[in-house]
């Protein structure tokens, strides 16, 4: 029988945890602020369940528009076609991690003031 | 058969991921650990306090603590073995002395923060389910309980504490399910009861049976009672006067403590860089003076 496309397949090592980090997540993670405007890379964790993007925006780095209870409005770039949409995707903190392709510039900022 | 093949080859260990180590350790319910601090993210920066209660085999541990990512930052801090300060010294791991600790507690926070004159909390510690109502400047100070890894029965100390904190003026959601005296039967809390524990009644009653038909285990097991000159009677006086002690004064009391004393050093101390260097070099002056010498010798 044909091979399907449901929405988490072909992702058997893609959302697959890293050799011997299985197990819980490490705290840190949940404790992470994120304000609006902060740029976030989107990263599975294949352990959490809920709240998972869907596997185009996994490696994708995007901002922030939204903060709710336990997940992260972010704004994506997707090429569909001939045109790349600014798409708003919610994702659960855990699947969520800091960008640092902002850092030098907010570094410069801080040394210039 | 006396010899076995070795059951954990290399490949074993190479592959073997270690449990966090709090875990290895026995210490730490990460499961109940990430569902205490996670904080909604659209509080951004609050901190989210727990209340935690240990129990060791002599002591009491009550901790406020709010988590950070360098490391759990405690606010206030009340031990049982503070409490012969305030006039209880026996019995310090028993229900009432897990009361008289969240009291303790409760009150050095809101005295911190500066709250001890609104939120009074239940001065007359009566056994029913007491909750703190917000007052008219400040909302009251809100944290979760924090057991650990005790299993949670019905009558535990920790819910002893418990209830010494919420007496004390803190928010903490609870519910009586668990408080000494609630009955599965008539599913209701029996505020005599929970009242009897508070103030030490069980340990009176097994007191005085004790003494009537067992008086050498009775003279064993209370002996610091009976050194103190503690009755059964006199338990609940005792305890009502440590409440309103510490209700009086709960700020820490500081001891002196004397620098610790120098032991004897028993190995060698590591050298640092320059000195390890400097040995070097008065060894290769030495074996060059030797060598020099024998060379005089030879030529001679």
């Amino acid at each position: 029988m044909p091979a399907g496309h449901g929405l988490r397949s072909r992702t058997r090592d893609l959302f697959a945890r890293p050799f011997r980090k299985k197990g819980p997540t490490p705290l840190s993670i949940y404790l992470r602020t994120y304000k609006i405007g902060d740029y976030v890379d989107v990263k599975v964790n294949g352990s959490i369940h809920k709240g998972m993007p869907h596997k185009f925006y996994h490696g994708r780095t995007g901002r922030v528009w939204n903060v709710t209870k336990r997940a992260i409005g972010v704004e994506v770039n997707k090429q569909v076609g001939n045109r790349i949409i600014r798409k708003r995707i919610h994702v659960r903190v855990e699947h969520v991690q800091p960008s640092r392709c902002h850092e030098e510039i907010l570094q410069r900022i801080k040394r210039n003031d | 058969m006396v010899f076995v093949k070795a059951q954990k080859s290399k490949a074993y260990f190479k592959r073997f991921q270690v449990k966090y180590k709090r875990r290895r350790e026995g210490k730490t319910d990460y499961r109940a650990r990430i569902r205490l601090i996670n904080q909604d993210k659209n509080k951004y920066n609050t901190p989210k306090y727990r209340f935690v209660v240990r129990f060791t085999n002599k002591d009491i541990i009550a901790q406020i603590v709010s988590a950070s990512i360098a490391g759990d930052m405690v606010l206030g801090a009340a031990y049982a073995h503070e409490l012969p300060h305030y006039g209880l010294e026996v019995g310090l791991t028993n229900y009432a002395a897990a009361y008289c600790t969240g009291l303790l507690l409760a009150r050095r926070v809101l005295k911190k923060l500066e709250m001890d004159d609104e939120y009074e909390g239940n001065v007359e510690a009566t056994g029913e389910d007491y909750s703190v109502e917000p007052a008219e400047s400040r909302r009251p100070f809100r944290t979760l309980l924090d057991v650990g890894l005790v299993r949670t029965t019905t009558g535990n100390r920790v819910f002893g504490a418990l209830k010494g904190a919420l007496d004390g003026g803190l928010d903490i959601p609870h519910s009586d399910k668990r408080f000494a005296g609630f009955s599965k039967d008539s599913k209701q809390l029996d505020t005599e009861v929970h009242r009897k524990y508070i103030y030490g009644g069980h340990i009176a009653a097994y007191m005085t049976t004790l003494m009537e038909d067992e008086p050498e285990k009775y003279q064993s097991h209370f002996s610091e009672y009976i050194k103190k000159g503690l009755e059964a009677d006199g338990l609940e006086e005792m305890y009502k006067k440590v409440h309103s002690v510490i209700r009086a004064d709960p700020t820490p009391k500081k001891s002196e403590k004397q620098p610790p004393k120098e032991h004897k050093r028993y190995n060698l101390k590591k050298l640092t860089y320059e000195e390890r260097k400097a040995k070097l070099i008065e060894r290769l002056n030495a074996l060059n003076a030797a060598a020099g010498a024998d060379d005089d010798e030879d030529d001679d």
